[in-house]
């Protein structure tokens, strides 16, 4: 009995699993999560530069430095 | 037909077998492939077999709530006269239901997990899909083959044996949940560890999908362990929250290790370090959290909370040997490409300060590994070895102390090296500290560790309150008016400022321990009726006994008077079950501390009280909320910053933040 309810069970879940195969379904464009990248990324660390020698982390020089070393 | 409910469970559990099997292999094949179309469907397998997982919880659920006594888990754990939420609550009272709710939580979290990672490339998803399901198959074939929960008595009782006293309270709606789901889910970053490892992308890429999920078994374990704790306080009756139980244990060190990666991973996001240490992590908490699913499950350590010698044991040996070995193998295949872009530029910066805390938090897993382990290990050569709390506090003491100096300096640090500004902001922090150790010495206390923990403290609450004034003065002068400027900066830099309240809650927390342990006062009074006795300022007059039946149980209530308010402190009987009696402890909490009363005995009309004055143990509970808070605050919706506009250029800076592209 229990296998014969289990086997029901797969069929029921069957279409759910193998729609994408029925529909051809086509994947969509990877989009590949990660870090800032160009220019949000140079941005992002300039305001951090802009941040840290607000906030003291950093001298006027050293920040100038910095901004001379981003790419 | 009695057994039909029992037949459906299993068979949800088979067909979830099933569909867990076929989603891995469909999974490996798909990203060995690169066939997006075949992770497609092996992550529905997988969604389907998640929904399986739920409809046997279900049929549990129901057969709990319906007295189906036919059930032995039923008969074994509730009886007729238990109340519905803790019917609900035996779901996971005994060993094959928290099996099965362990399983449907790590397939919940899983789920959403792949469905989210999705897009994040072929091969990275369809490995994370893969391992997720072989993990989950695992645990389908214990709950299958080894311990279900849909086992049938062959002759079906009138009613059941009841659920264990102890587990009869309110914290345990709560705690347990939590916990469980916490350490089922860090299998889910686990997976994408070792998709990443096996896909070769070594990248940020596999941190951004792990971040989330792993910042989600990390909160979950987090509410788990101090509903823990709260649970063991207002129930147990000795007068504290935290014993170094080998259990405990085993619940903190995946949370300690996950804590060491949640930060290193900021290291590995904003300069390309650490890769193969973050690896690391995510393996060794998961690894961890298999081993105290061991050490529970096996019983082979003494502790409240171990279930009964199983024969699961040997199962989950075997489990947590072929993650260390499959996780180690693909660690050492991929150790050539899992060096860091860059070296670390100088170790006074805030990734050598993340460094640290991530090398301090290690260690402390390590002593605490070592002295759960050690009458494991000192068997095997001879007498078996136990240590105490002493040793945990007199090993984890520093490591603690080591900590809380970095959390008041290492937001202070400047990324890729410190020069010598940073050093002027030193002067809050030490100064603050510096302050509160003039202020416990004049308010007469000598205790060496509140000298040293309560500083510290107060050091790093001046660096988190600090770095909101920095910010809001810096959004200020780009955008002007305060409140306005304070709610844009915290809003988009919601990461950085709820870990800053996330630290405060810590500190918080923290302070809390260390005043209710370095200032708790405890005395044993005997009293007869309409005798007083005054502890710790406190007077109280003891009333006489009561005794109040309740259901099936009896309690013994000795009634105290403390100026208008009476404290009932009680133990309660249950004949039914053996009688096993349980403390009621009396609590009487305020902002500074706790007067906690246990009834210890009667005789002759006399009543031993044990009782216990706690400072700050409220602090624990707030502190452990501000740091729920903080993380939900800067973690929930999208991340990703906007841009600041109307940008003032600073003097010194050669291009204002307003003309970037």
């Amino acid at each position: 009995m229990t296998w014969l309810l289990a086997t029901a069970v797969l069929l029921v879940g069957a279409p759910f699993v193998l729609w994408p195969l029925a529909r051809h379904w086509q994947p969509q464009p990877e989009r590949l999560p990660g870090p800032e990248d160009g220019p949000d990324r140079r941005r992002l660390e300039l305001e951090e530069l802009d941040l840290d020698l607000d906030a003291g982390r950093l001298s006027e020089a050293e920040a100038a430095q910095r901004r001379r070393e981003l790419p | 037909m009695a057994a039909f409910p029992a037949q459906a469970g299993s068979a949800l559990l088979l067909a979830a077998l099933v569909l867990a099997a076929c989603a891995a292999v469909l999974s490996f094949q798909a990203g060995a492939a690169g066939d997006a179309l075949l992770a497609r469907v092996g992550r529905r397998a997988y969604h389907a077999a998640a929904v399986a997982v739920l409809g046997s919880t279900a049929v549990l659920v129901a057969a709990l709530l319906g007295h189906d006594f036919s059930l032995a888990y039923v008969t074994e754990h509730t009886d007729r006269a238990l109340a519905w939420p803790l019917l609900v609550a035996a779901l996971y009272g005994g060993q094959e239901g928290s099996l099965l709710y362990w399983t449907l939580a790590m397939s919940a979290v899983g789920a959403i997990a792949l469905a989210a990672a999705a897009a994040s490339g072929t091969r990275l998803a369809a490995y994370a899909t893969g391992f997720l399901a072989a993990i989950t198959c695992f645990f389908l074939v214990v709950l299958v083959f080894v311990a279900s929960p849909f086992d049938i008595l062959s002759v079906t009782p009138s009613d059941g044996l009841g659920l264990n006293p102890v587990l009869r309270d309110g914290g345990m709606l709560i705690h347990p949940p939590f916990l469980l789901a916490g350490f089922s889910s860090f299998a889910v970053p686990f997976s994408f560890a070792l998709a990443a490892l096996l896909a070769g992308r070594h990248d940020s890429a596999w941190i951004a999908q792990t971040r989330r999920v792993a910042l989600l078994a990390w909160g979950l374990q987090g509410v788990g362990l101090t509903l823990g704790m709260w649970w063991a306080y207002h129930v147990l009756g000795w007068g504290g929250y935290w014993g170094w139980d080998p259990v405990e244990n085993v619940a903190l060190m995946p949370w300690l290790v996950t804590t060491a990666y949640l930060h290193s991973a900021q290291v590995q996001e904003r300069r390309g370090q650490l890769r193969a240490w973050n690896l690391g992590l995510v393996i060794l908490a998961f690894l961890l959290s298999v081993f105290g699913t061991f050490i529970v499950r096996s019983g082979i350590l003494p502790s409240v909370h171990t279930f009964a010698v199983s024969p699961l044991g040997p199962w989950y040996f075997g489990f947590l040997g072929v993650a260390v070995v499959v996780s180690g193998a693909l660690l050492a295949w991929r150790s050539g490409s899992l060096r860091s872009e860059r070296p670390l530029e100088a170790a006074v910066s805030r990734e050598g300060a993340f460094l640290a805390q991530n090398l301090l938090l290690v260690t402390l897993t390590a002593a605490i590994l070592w002295g759960t382990v050690l009458p494991l290990v000192s068997g095997l050569f001879g007498s078996q070895l136990v240590v105490g709390p002493s040793y945990f506090e007199r090993v984890g003491g520093p490591l603690f102390v080591l900590l809380l100096a970095l959390l008041a300096v290492g937001p202070l640090v400047p990324w890729r090296r410190a020069g010598s500004a940073w050093r002027r902001l030193l002067r809050w922090p030490l100064g603050t500290a510096a302050a509160t150790l003039a202020a416990l010495l004049a308010l007469g206390s000598r205790q060496p560790g509140a000298l040293i923990a309560l500083p510290l403290l107060a050091g790093g609450l001046a660096t988190a309150l600090l770095e909101y004034a920095r910010g809001t003065r810096f959004a200020r002068r780009r955008q002007g008016g305060r409140l306005q400027a304070a709610g844009r900066v915290a809003a988009r830099n919601r990461r950085r400022y709820g870990a800053h309240l996330a630290h405060i809650g810590i500190i918080v927390a923290a302070a809390g321990i260390a005043g209710s342990h370095f200032w708790q006062q405890e005395q044993d009074v005997t009293l007869r009726p309409g005798e007083a006795a005054t502890v710790a300022g406190y007077h109280l007059l003891y009333l006489g006994p009561e005794e109040r039946v309740s259901g099936d149980h009896r309690n013994l209530v000795a009634r105290l008077g403390l100026g208008g308010e009476v404290l009932e402190p009680a133990r309660a009987l249950y004949p039914s079950l053996g009688g096993q009696s349980l403390t009621r402890v009396a609590i009487r909490s305020n902002a500074t501390q706790d007067l906690y009363v246990v009834l210890a005995g009667s005789e002759d009309g006399a009543a031993s009280f044990h009782v216990f004055v706690n400072p700050m143990v409220t602090w624990i509970w707030a502190g452990a909320a501000l740091l729920i808070v903080g993380v939900l605050l800067g973690n929930l919706g999208r991340i990703r910053p906007a841009p600041l506009r109307g940008a003032v250029p600073r003097p010194g800076l050669a291009e204002p933040a307003r003309a970037l592209p």
